[in-house]
């Protein structure tokens, strides 16, 4: 067992640039995803881990040992491919044995081994049948063995579960966690599927074009996403752009230096509210007016752990519109809160991050605590545990809630008017553009 | 009835009135290749069972006279063998030869390349064969290049007789035919999926072992495909051998020609013939025999 | 293992982070044997061909290596020579009789054998393409035999038969390409629209699998232009084609205008490689 580190990882093809500098660790023993949308490089990555592609510049070192430049199979690294990669013309026994033969394992051994790995994945009885007689999630299981019975040093998952129907797939999802428990193996995990990542993962790389995006576990990406491009690519955001308010507007307090981000880099400045004990930061926020002509007044609570910017700096983005190629599906992420020209902030505006299911509902006039707004219901989209609402606001602008099922006893009319609210370290600050960690 | 009702009906008439308009297209092939390539080969194998006196005059009686004639006489049944061998050997190295010049033609990154070894392998298959058959003789003549060039190097003295035999015939077989063992083979292994080859040598077999327990495996109904055009050609034509060979070749094809062009004793041609269709035969069922159970144990037929 | 990337101890691990640029993988001893084999394979290929061509430019009978002068001696004796010139005709009014009327009997059946459901079709389908299996002397004969006694045998129509069915096979196969890669509800959607099964072949079929067609059409003209087994069968003294005629010389004489032949034939068929390319593309009909 060993970790992996890809060291400063660049690939180009021609004069396409693939990877840029990627460089992170993956632990002993950890399950570690590489989370993109297609064409981000993950798979790139994959095959430079497994030797079928060779890094333009940078290292790949398995368990301290330098693999760059050794070819696949002097790697020791058990892989699983999206089609599963079976040999047809073997059977399933064969299949599982074919690295043991290859390593001229003794032939008791081997029935040991193949027996002990088919016995793991819960397939001792189909030793004998041919692959075309196995289902889906069956071959998986024979893939998955295949690449234990040689007791690699690591794991590499190639979208093992994009070919299975959603029902098998969440199966094989609990299946191949445990099985990775079981051994311990240090297991890359290559998918373009979050909640797969989110679910199983000790923690998550964010490829978005062919850089890293974030690395963190499984809570740092969805809560605290570095850059807009990991917000909207991980869940359902409501993305705000908001200036800090005039100083005049803070109730006489003066303008306090809030400092920000890990490094403490870009101090910037928001007019403090002391609210409940808290310091608040007041922003307003132009796109979204609960009245015409009178902007969202938002307090966010920039010190609160929860909402820590771990990464933030207030620091006007260069990103061009890249961020708007984010693959959150259409007309289900609302990010209304962001028009067009809000996708590179004017100087001084911050970008906040507002997950849906943080926005509570109640009747009109009921909305506790410091961030509220009155809003009436323009869609309504039903998803059993959840429903998803569309709120237009009096002014301008649009968020999305999702509230769940019990809250509703009835669903929401077009044109009923309730009251938004949420805690002020729910609003999370991110960068506007994507960029590298 | 209701609009649907109709709808389907008249679907229905429709399916059935196509199904007549496409008998109606095969047809004309039905008949044509009835009547001029059925009928014949009845013909013929009726003229193989007819006997002929001295003069060899085709009399109205039939036996299998001139069947025992081609298996008893020595000389016809060394042809036989002969023929048999020759066609094995022929098939054997354009099996061998094909398979560097698949993967080259499957492998290349480069589409200019490509497409230059696919005109290099199909222009052959559309040059007549006396026109290949006959740049052999140009090549290996007594005066040809081949012995001009070893004259030249001094390697040898007088020229080496190169044509006339049966090497010479393997020789121009193998570069008339590669092309045909070549092309299937190459699609079958265009169709492996690339990463049976990665999980090959994930699981540490090099390209050695890759291509002898996967590569190769899996190439096998491509190759008997190859194989069994390659064989039926050697087996069956008599230009070639002809040319390069010379008349005198104990070839069961140059035989018939020569019994039916020469000798005019139809009957023995026609019985002859018809042994060597069934060599062909024999040969095509068995590679299809193979064929079927091996894809058979990949997926289900 | 001997290989020199990997470092002594795990220190590289937090080596510097410096991006370095890598040597490629160099080229391995395997892929270098695995491309000569290759590649003399191709050579013993084209060798003949380039002989030919050498060969048809030698002033001299035989050729010389390497050649010492050129010539277009063999090309002029070509064109002037009526044996030829009435080998020519032949040839060429066969190509134009043999190919529209093998295209016709094909298409169809390639298109039936596509569309159709019936016990038998695979024998059928075997039998279509038999003539590409069946020992050509075998063929000649019966043929000739079939022909004799049907007195066809001294006009240009024991010919037109001969070559039809060894060009048909050919056709079948590029067509039926084209066809099991149209998608019938193609026709399905025609015929919902009221078009009946012959308008729909005609307007929706036929312009869909025109590539097959062509490359069919491309295939039986070559096919034809170069047959000899059936042809030496079959032809008489005044039907006799170039392919005959090329025969005839190379057995009996030693004639090197069957070079320059030779050579329009190879420009006529790489010429023809490039059409199939342009309209279907090579790797789809072989």
């Amino acid at each position: 067992m060993s970790g992996i580190r890809i060291q400063e990882i660049s690939k180009t093809f021609g004069d396409q640039t693939a990877l840029s500098h990627v460089d992170l660790e993956v632990f002993e023993g950890e399950f570690f995803s590489l989370l993109g949308p297609s064409g981000c490089g993950k798979t790139t990555l994959l095959n430079m881990i497994a030797g079928f592609l060779e890094p333009t510049t940078g290292g790949i070192f398995i368990g301290g040992r330098e693999v760059t430049g050794l070819p696949p199979y002097r790697r020791e690294i058990g892989m699983v491919f999206q089609d599963y990669a079976l040999f047809p013309h073997l059977s399933v026994s064969d299949n599982v044995a074919y690295g043991l033969r290859i390593r001229k394992v003794p032939r008791k051994e081997v029935q040991e081994r193949v027996r002990e790995s088919l016995a793991l994945v819960q397939l001792e009885a189909y030793a004998s049948r041919m692959p075309h007689q196995l289902s889906g999630g069956q071959r998986q299981r024979v893939a998955i063995a295949r690449a234990l019975a040689i007791r690699p040093a690591v794991l590499l998952l190639d979208e093992p579960l994009s070919n299975l129907d959603a029902k098998l797939r969440k199966d094989m999802q609990t299946e191949l966690r445990n099985i990775q428990r079981r051994t311990g193996i240090t297991t890359i995990l290559v998918t373009h599927d979050q909640e797969e990542a989110l679910s199983l993962s000790d923690r998550i790389g964010i490829l978005g074009d062919g850089r890293l995006q974030q690395l963190g576990t499984p809570l740092d990406v969805y809560r605290r996403p570095s850059n807009r491009f990991v917000a909207e690519f991980i869940g359902q955001v409501n993305l705000i752009a908001a200036a800090p308010e005039a100083a005049s507007a803070a109730g006489g307090s003066s303008p306090a230096e809030a400092p920000l981000g890990a490094a403490g880099t870009a101090p910037y400045a928001a007019p403090a509210v002391r609210e409940g004990g808290a310091n608040l930061a007041a922003f307003a926020a132009a796109q979204l007016q609960a009245a015409p002509g009178e902007p969202l007044r938002l307090l966010a609570d920039l010190a609160a752990p929860e909402g820590g910017a771990a990464a933030f700096s207030g620091a006007p983005a260069s990103a061009p519109a890249a961020a708007s190629a984010s693959p959150a599906a259409p007309g289900s992420a609302a990010i209304s809160a962001s028009a067009p020209g809000a996708v590179s902030p004017q100087s001084g505006e911050t970008l906040f991050m507002l997950r849906p299911e943080r926005i509570r509902v109640a009747a009109a006039g009921e909305g506790a605590g410091v961030n509220r707004t009155p809003a009436a219901v323009s869609g309504v989209s039903y998803a059993g545990n959840v429903l998803r609402i569309r709120f237009e606001l009096a002014g301008s602008g649009s968020l999305t809630v999702h509230a769940s099922d019990p809250d509703f006893p009835a669903l929401p009319e077009p044109g009923q008017v309730y009251d938004l609210y949420w805690r002020p370290q729910d609003l999370i600050p991110v960068l506007p553009g994507e960029g590298p960690l | 009835m209701s609009e649907q009702g109709t709808r389907r009906i008249s679907a229905k008439r429709g399916k059935a009135s196509a199904g007549l308009f496409q008998w109606l297209l095969l047809s004309p092939s039905l008949l044509f290749l009835t009547l001029f390539l059925l009928v014949p080969f009845v013909m013929l194998l009726v003229l193989s069972f007819r006997d002929v006196d001295s003069l060899l005059t085709v009399l109205p009686t039939y036996s299998f006279s001139q069947y025992i004639d081609v298996f008893t006489t020595p000389a016809y049944s060394r042809t036989i063998g002969s023929t048999l061998w020759m066609a094995l050997v022929t098939t054997g190295i354009c099996v061998l030869m094909a398979y560097p010049a698949a993967y080259l033609l499957v492998r290349t990154p480069s589409r200019g390349l490509r497409t230059f070894f696919y005109i290099l392998l199909v222009s052959p298959l559309l040059t007549s064969v006396v026109i290949r058959t006959f740049a052999w003789i140009v090549l290996l003549a007594q005066n040809g290049l081949v012995n001009e060039v070893l004259i030249n190097l001094h390697l040898i003295n007088k020229p080496l007789s190169l044509l006339w035999n049966m090497n010479a015939v393997i020789i121009a077989y193998v570069q008339v035919m590669l092309p045909f063992a070549v092309l299937p083979l190459a699609t079958s292994m265009g169709e492996i999926p690339p990463n049976l080859r990665r999980a090959s040598m994930i699981l540490g077999a090099g390209r050695i072992r890759t291509f002898f327990r996967v590569t190769l495996p899996l190439t096998i109904p491509g190759m008997l495909s190859g194989a069994v055009i390659v064989f039926s050609l050697a087996a069956g034509s008599y230009i070639t051998p002809l040319l390069v060979g010379g008349r005198l070749q104990p070839l069961l094809p140059l035989a018939i020609y020569q019994q039916a062009v020469q000798v005019f004793n139809l009957p023995l041609a026609a019985a002859m013939s018809i042994t060597l269709l069934l060599i062909v035969g024999i040969f095509v069922a068995l590679a299809g025999w193979a064929t079927k159970r091996w894809e058979g144990r990949m997926r289900d037929v | 293992m001997s290989d020199n990337h990997i470092p002594a101890n795990g220190s590289s691990v937090s080596g510097s982070s410096a991006p370095r640029p890598r040597k490629r993988r160099r080229i391995s001893p395997l892929t270098i044997a695995i491309w000569a084999a290759g590649l003399l394979v191709y050579g013993f290929l084209i060798v003949p061909v380039l002989v030919i061509f050498l060969s048809a430019f030698s002033p001299q009978e035989y050729p010389q290596f390497p050649p010492e002068s050129l010539s277009v001696r063999w090309f002029e004796s070509l064109f002037t020579s009526r044996q030829w010139h009435s080998a020519l005709w032949n040839s060429a009014l066969l190509l134009l009789i043999v190919t529209p009327l093998t295209v016709i009997l094909g298409t169809g059946a390639a298109y039936a054998l596509g569309r159709l459901q019936f016990r038998g079709k695979q024998l059928l389908q075997s039998f279509m393409l038999s003539p590409l299996m069946i020992p050509q002397v075998v063929l000649g004969i019966a043929l000739l035999y079939e022909l004799t006694t049907l007195r066809l045998i001294n006009s240009i129509w024991g010919l037109v038969i001969g070559h039809m069915i060894v060009a048909f096979p050919y056709v079948v196969r590029t067509v039926s390409v084209s066809v099991s890669s149209l998608d019938s509800k193609l026709e399905l959607a025609s015929m919902s629209l009221g078009a009946g099964p012959v308008s729909t072949f005609r307007r929706i079929t036929l312009p869909l699998i025109r590539p097959g067609i062509v490359a069919g059409a491309i295939f039986s003209a070559v096919t034809s232009f170069g047959e000899v087994s059936i042809s030496l069968f079959v032809s008489s003294p005044k039907t006799i084609t170039v392919p005959v005629r090329i025969f005839g010389y190379i057995d009996q004489t030693f004639d090197p205008s069957v070079n320059a032949i030779s050579v329009i034939f190879i420009v006529l068929a790489v010429a023809a490689l490039i059409v199939i390319d342009r309209t279907i593309g090579l790797t789809k009909v072989m």
